[in-house]
């Protein structure tokens, strides 16, 4: 195996998206009339547990994923169910079906939420709790974090993937201002959860005083990797190349790593200590389109049309904008804003569409290669494909793509790149 | 609760084309940015300056060098927009605002020389961009640089035109050639020459006669600099490309006596349109490789293909005939780069690389072969010859350099031995054997013998080149020819040169002995044979010889 590090590219004038929201306290959206828990995780149908007209309390199991990546879905208020199959926008760009939750404000746990002892929790009774209170990957993945811990190679370090690199987003950077204490407790649980030896914080090299903040409070019980400003540096393989100097085909752990976002960690906290189910998240709700950007800290199934009201709705005279479910560089774009807030999302991004119309054909810059994370040639791959060249496209490989957005983003003539390789890349896998 | 629709569109949602400062249009206007500066300095030295310093010179003569490049970039741009008229597309101007039309006309004009009549340049600026962009579906779409596609077509139907105006008026007086010029006609001393008659820094700042503008590879370097900074090219293509040629002329450099000195390959890149061509031909987006491995092999090609035009072909100048042999590649090092960039397979790399570094090498050796000189000759001139009397064997003498050298034969005209060893190599031998060939002995005493009283010569004589020798046997009784035996089988009385000689008059070799030996002591009044006046005359020489010899051994 021929090793070359993948490699990341800065955006320029990108980072200062952030300052929409990166210094406001989280907004406190915790109390929406209804929620809309979606029935479907990472595009697989889930399991309804409840009918129509059940009373349920908050971090009651309403909804169970049933296939290898087994999962339970919590609710996330008290209250009634009044529909099981209420159709919403999803991140994924789709109308799913959700169950629809009529708020009674009582904010009534569930009694499996109580205090753990931790101390004497065992690396199985870690993983089952985690399984059991719907911890996921954050990150935008929304892949079971369990079944990350439960595997059977050697895991030498836990990387906790605070990087954030897409623009415009700070959920995970306002979530550990407030709960850096949980985060870090809940690293040293996925370390035990995992029989790591190390655990490895990735910052971006830039945010100084939360790296100080982290050293003053963890001292020498977690490392910091600090990266470069570049976009994708947040990226999983990214991380564990640089880290470990090893590389992996299918998961982190083949190269001895897990790897976990620092939302994520801050929820196993939550799960271990007081079986506390993942309901609540932060999600960036920014764009010039908003009228007050915030870190809203919100429940899930939260309406994020409701979220925009309350936050004073749009700004005036948007005319054509984006809804963008996710960040700017890989999210989805929505035609209505009745989307729900499920367990990965982590931001919703409005901006008013700035669109040069006159684009002149490609002039063979060569600059999409240049950029390329896992050195593909955009551009080739998506001639190719328009001239249906199976061999030819298979040759440039684009199942590696993981729809970054780099190409289309640097394009000068502003072709759709990321979008064609991606085809290029269902019709390469479809063809196998 | 809002109603706000909103639009649809495909990830990301931002494009760093949305900026103003950033996209094609941009990167298209910092190219032509990057060019005014070679076009003032070609206004300067072609226009301005022999204007200041000449009387003859008109101000429509100082604008030439203006007026060409504006002339360049309409017929371009003209011949784009009656194309697209005359094919019926709507939006015209919209078409040309992303079609950049003007490029190629602006660039054929800066690498022709200030004299080209402008009926030829705009000739070439149709002809390039209909044949070079045009058939191909416009901007983004040709394989060819439109610009030099237009070069190649104007230099090939118009030579006459061309060459002769690659001076510029006040040049004709001061310079007597274009250093490529120079440089193609005599590789080995072509350096020295040139920096005879133009300083490096000259040749480095642009001050010599060339074509219009791209003399100057300072101001190519600065453009250089300016593109890369604002990102519109990528270094590794002009950069390989030059640091080939580079190498290969200091190789070239080497074999020819500047190993320790880099005059002989910086004089060669700097001079004629290397730096022009790989600054802004060969980085041509449209017919450059995309992936950047593609640009490296590419411009690998380029060094080794121009070194190869100028030193194997009659052109001095090989940049654009071998980037517009390397467009034709273009798709195919794209498609191989490509693969070979994602493969992350080391075989698969190392062994392409490992293809391509042969084929570089060998082309570049054959190029540079061209100019390796080969083992140098003295000049060997024919001195004298002589026979040696003691052993009869032949003695040369050749003027070598500025040395005698004398190499002995046998009567066979085999080299025996060569006096100087520094000369006595195959190839010395061989041009001494060639020279003796030509200067056979008319006349030699073949042996000696000496039988009680009787001293026996045998001599060998004979009239010209061609001819065999005859040989006579002489016997001598003290002091006295004797006796005097002639065979003359070898000889024919028939022919041009005893023309008139019959039967009746006798054989020479019977009739002549007695005629010697009656009149030995005064040769001169030994009568021919008439009508074979030459086979007598050698017989009579032979006894000269013979006596001169005795004559010789008696002091």
């Amino acid at each position: 195996m021929f090793f070359i590090k993948s490699k990341g590219t800065h955006l320029p004038d990108h980072r200062g998206h952030k300052e929409l929201t990166q210094d406001k306290p989280p907004f406190l959206f915790l109390n929406p009339e209804d929620v809309y828990i979606p029935l479907i995780e990472q595009g697989t149908p889930c399991e309804v547990k409840v009918k129509v007209g059940d009373k349920v309390k908050v971090g009651q199991v309403i909804a169970e994923r049933t296939d290898r990546f087994a999962i339970p879905i919590h609710a996330s208020v008290s209250g009634e169910v009044v529909s099981v199959n209420q159709r919403m926008w999803h991140a994924s760009g789709r109308m799913v079906p959700c169950i629809h939750i009529k708020n009674d404000f009582q904010e009534t746990k569930a009694e499996t939420i109580k205090p753990n002892k931790t101390d004497g929790l065992s690396r199985a009774e870690i993983i089952d709790i985690v399984r059991a209170c719907g911890v996921v990957g954050l990150g935008g993945s929304g892949f079971p974090a369990y079944v990350k811990y439960k595997t059977d190679l050697p895991i030498d370090v836990v990387i906790i993937n605070a990087v954030e690199c897409e623009p415009y987003i700070t959920a995970d950077y306002a979530q550990m201002q407030k709960h850096l204490d949980e985060m870090l407790r809940g690293a040293e649980y996925i370390r035990r959860a995992t029989d790591a030896n190390r655990i490895v914080i990735a910052v971006k090299a830039y945010r100084k005083s939360l790296i100080e903040k982290i050293i003053l409070r963890a001292g020498d019980k977690v490392s910091i990797y600090p990266v470069k400003d570049v976009y994708p540096a947040g990226w999983e393989k990214y991380l564990v190349q640089r880290i470990t100097g090893k590389n992996y085909k299918g998961l982190p752990a083949e190269a001895g790593a897990v790897v976990n976002n620092s939302g994520t960690a801050i929820a196993v906290c939550h799960a271990v200590e007081d079986n506390m189910p993942l309901v609540e998240k932060t999600v960036t709700i920014t764009g010039t389109g908003v009228k007050d950007p915030q870190n809203v800290y919100t429940k899930i199934g939260a309406k994020v049309s409701d979220i925009i009201a309350a936050l004073g709705g749009y700004a005036e005279e948007l005319g054509d904008a984006y809804f963008i479910a996710g960040g700017p560089m890989t999210g989805v774009a929505l035609k209505f804003d009745a989307l729900v807030i499920n367990r990965c999302l982590s931001s919703v991004v409005v901006m008013p569409k700035v669109i040069r119309e006159l684009n002149p054909e490609c002039l063979g810059c060569g600059k999409c290669n240049d950029v390329c994370p896992v050195f593909l040639a955009p551009i080739q791959i998506k001639e190719a494909l328009e001239n249906d060249d199976l061999d030819l496209l298979k040759s440039y490989k684009p199942e590696l793509c993981m729809e970054c957005g780099l190409c289309s983003y640097i394009c000068p003539s502003r072709i759709e790149l990321t979008s064609n390789v991606a085809r290029a890349k269902k019709k390469v896998l479809g063809s196998r | 609760m809002s109603t706000q629709n909103f639009v649809l569109d495909k990830a990301p949602y931002i494009r760093k084309a949305d900026n103003k400062g950033y996209g094609t249009a941009v990167m298209m206007r910092d190219f032509l940015i990057a060019l005014l500066p070679l076009i003032l300095f070609a206004w300067v030295k072609n226009g301005l300056l022999p204007y200041i310093n000449m009387d003859t010179f008109s101000i429509w003569d100082m604008l030439r060098p203006l007026l060409l490049v504006i002339i360049g970039a309409a017929t371009s741009y003209l011949t784009e927009l009656v194309f697209y008229l005359l094919r019926g597309e709507k939006k015209v101007f919209r078409k040309l605002m992303v079609s950049f039309p003007a490029i190629p006309g602006i660039l054929l004009a800066m690498i022709l020389p200030y004299g080209t009549p402008y009926w030829v340049l705009v000739l070439g600026a149709i002809f390039g961009t209909f044949f070079g962009k045009l058939v191909f579906g416009g901007f983004g779409n040709n394989i060819f640089n439109p610009a030099l596609v237009g070069y190649i077509f104007v230099t090939t139907a118009f030579t006459s035109q061309i060459l002769p105006n690659y001076l510029n008026p006040s040049e004709y007086f001061t310079a007597g050639a274009t250093p490529m010029a120079t440089l193609g006609s005599d590789f080995a001393n072509g350096v020295p020459t040139i920096l005879s008659d133009y300083p490096l820094w000259k040749i480095f700042v642009g001050l010599v006669p060339g074509a219009l503008a791209e003399t100057s590879a300072l101001l190519c370097l600065v453009a250089l600099v300016y593109l890369l900074v604002r990102k519109v090219i990528n270094w590794r293509i002009p950069v390989i490309y030059i640091a080939t040629v580079f190498v290969l002329t200091y190789v070239i450099g080497a074999f020819n006596g500047y190993a320790a000195d880099i005059k002989y390959s910086l004089t060669y890149i700097f001079s004629g349109a290397l730096f022009f061509g790989a600054v802004f031909m060969a980085t041509e987006p449209v017919t450059s490789p995309r992936s950047p491995n593609g640009k490296v092999i590419y411009a690998l090609f380029l060094g080794v293909l121009t070194v190869l035009f100028r030193y194997r072909s009659s052109m001095p100048e090989g940049v654009a005939t071998s980037i517009l042999l390397m467009n034709c590649f273009t798709v195919i090092v794209d498609r191989l780069a490509a693969g070979l960039r994602v493969a992350a397979n080391k075989k698969k790399v190392i062994v392409t690389y490992a293809v391509v570094g042969l084929l570089v090498l060998g082309i570049g050796a054959y190029g540079v072969s061209a100019a390796v000189p080969k083992e140098v000759m003295e000049e060997v001139t024919y001195k004298e010859q002589v026979q040696d009397l003691d052993t009869f064997d032949f003695q040369y003498t050749f003027t070598v350099g500025e040395k005698d050298v004398t190499v002995i034969t046998g009567q066979d005209y085999q080299i025996k031995s060569v006096s100087d060893a520094t000369y006595d190599t195959d190839k010395y031998r061989e041009k001494f054997a060639e020279l003796i060939g030509k200067h056979k002995f008319s006349g030699y005493i073949a042996s000696k013998t000496v039988e009680g009283a009787d001293t026996i010569l045998v001599v060998k004589t004979k009239r010209s080149a061609g001819r065999e020798y005859v040989t006579s046997t002489i016997t001598f009784t003290a002091g006295q020819i004797t006796a005097f035996t002639a065979d003359t089988a070898g000889e024919d009385y028939n022919d041009s040169y005893n023309e008139g000689w019959q039967e009746a008059n006798g054989h020479p070799k019977d009739i002549i002995p007695g005629r010697i030996i009656a009149n030995q002591d005064d040769l001169d009044a030994v009568q021919p044979v008439t009508g074979a006046t030459d086979t007598s005359n050698i017989l009579i020489q032979a006894a000269r010889l013979a006596i001169a010899y005795m004559e010789a051994q008696d002091e």
